[in-house]
């Protein structure tokens, strides 16, 4: 019997330290390449900042002016906004509505398309990780829409799975007087497909797409992109989806391209 | 011993910045380059087969962790390459079917999330892999004549 128990706690104590080894080997590649990565990056935008400077200095510093001015305007906004939060919780309190977490986004650099040499997934990496409070499943955006989800975090980088990737699902609506629902996934390159759309709704060509909240895991309201046309009714596997339910095809409202700093929400 | 410690930095190097390289080039139909296992497969031809076998499973290990694989699916690969390497006495030209049929792996564990079809891929895979293969090949036995570590 103590026999039997002092085995079981061994292999307990040995599965730990496999795990944790693992865990621990697993970050290890990510980190040592992050330096380089990081190097690459700065240096990259440094070189384009003083290539735009030279051949378009006046531009420039005229541009700049007009951002510090910007910048004024929108400080003066957030207080604004801070005071209009701080009286929408008190209110929600009063009336005994649920807390709501408010979001707080946190600004990271793209430092390359990630993936390694397989490329298996569409991701990007970032240089934000769990050092900065960035954990799995976070939400990740640009003002134009939703880029994707944190899958993988280090201690100074983050993976994220964009939403051009096949696995990753995301519960839509398209914008109307129906606000029909549909889980949106990755499609080719350029198109993403949205499934189990309500036969018979119309929807209008152009429509936004925006995320539903349902599920909980993104928060509604991101726009995803644009509703190009029907499918041609049949799943990803080539069956045909029959008279219930149909997908359509809709245009990602990011450019993942040209993606250099992007938000995380925390 | 001195040898050892060189062989060991260069190891490293290799990995951190093959690594780098891999995240950064960019990826056509998903294809990147395999530094990696262009390196795993030059250490597996010029290194014992002890330290060959080793950076095999640590470039595999680190190809899993840089492409957010599956534990261990380009460890074994990786490792499997090198022995098959040691074992039959292939030419390090191996390594460009050896890349190609590492889209093969791929897809069999991954399915229809792989990135790209997977006959595209492999067509991919052809050129970059005789690319990566050379210029690693190249670099790599560059540093070991200048580092007098050169086993063969």
């Amino acid at each position: 019997m103590k026999a039997t128990t002092t085995g079981t706690l061994a292999v307990i104590a040995v599965a730990m330290v496999a795990v944790l080894l693992v865990a621990f080997f697993r970050a290890t590649p990510v980190e040592l390449a992050y330096p380089v990565e990081q190097a690459k990056v700065t240096w990259a935008r440094r070189l384009a900042a003083r290539w735009t400077g030279l051949w378009h200095g006046v531009d420039a510093s005229v541009e700049n002016a007009r951002l510090r001015r910007e910048i004024a305007s929108l400080e003066m906004v957030r207080g604004e906004l801070a005071g209009l939060e701080e009286e929408n919780a008190r209110l929600r309190r009063d009336l005994r509505f649920t807390e709501r977490e408010p979001n707080r986004w946190e600004c990271a650099e793209v430092l390359s398309e990630g993936g390694g040499a397989a490329g298996a997934r569409r991701s990007i990496r970032l240089n934000k990780g769990s050092l900065a409070g960035i954990r799995e499943g976070a939400v990740v955006a640009v003002p134009e829409g939703l880029v994707g989800q944190v899958v993988a975090v280090t201690p100074h980088t983050s993976e994220v799975l964009l939403v051009t990737d096949p696995s990753l699902q995301v519960a839509c609506t398209v914008e109307g007087s129906e606000r029909i629902r549909g889980i949106l996934s990755g499609g080719t390159d350029d198109v993403l497909l949205m499934r189990h759309l309500k036969a018979g709704a119309e929807i209008a060509p152009e429509s936004r797409v925006l995320t539903s909240g349902l599920g909980g895991v993104f928060p509604a309201g991101i726009p995803v992109g644009t509703f190009i046309s029907e499918g041609n009714g049949r799943d990803a596997a080539g069956r045909h989806a029959g008279g219930l339910e149909r997908e359509g095809k809709v245009r990602p409202a990011v450019d993942f391209t040209l993606l250099e700093d992007v938000f995380i929400r925390r | 011993m001195k040898k050892d410690i060189v062989q060991l930095v260069i190891a490293f190097f290799t990995l951190v910045f093959g690594g780098a390289a891999e995240e950064l080039a960019p990826k056509t139909l998903g294809v990147g380059l395999p530094v990696l296992l262009s390196a795993a497969v030059y250490f597996a031809r010029r290194r014992t087969p002890l330290v060959g076998m080793l950076f095999a499973v640590a470039a595999g290990a680190a190809e899993d962790a840089l492409s957010g694989l599956p534990y261990a699916l380009s460890v074994s690969y990786f490792a499997a390459v090198a022995g098959l390497m040691r074992g039959f006495k292939l030419s390090v030209g191996f390594a460009v079917p050896a890349y190609c049929l590492y889209q093969v792996w791929l897809w069999i564990w991954l399915g229809q999330s792989l990135v790209g079809g997977v006959f595209l891929r492999m067509l991919m895979a052809l050129p970059v892999g005789v690319a990566v293969l050379a210029a690693t090949h190249a670099a790599l036995y560059w540093i070991d004549r200048k580092a007098a570590v050169d086993e063969k």
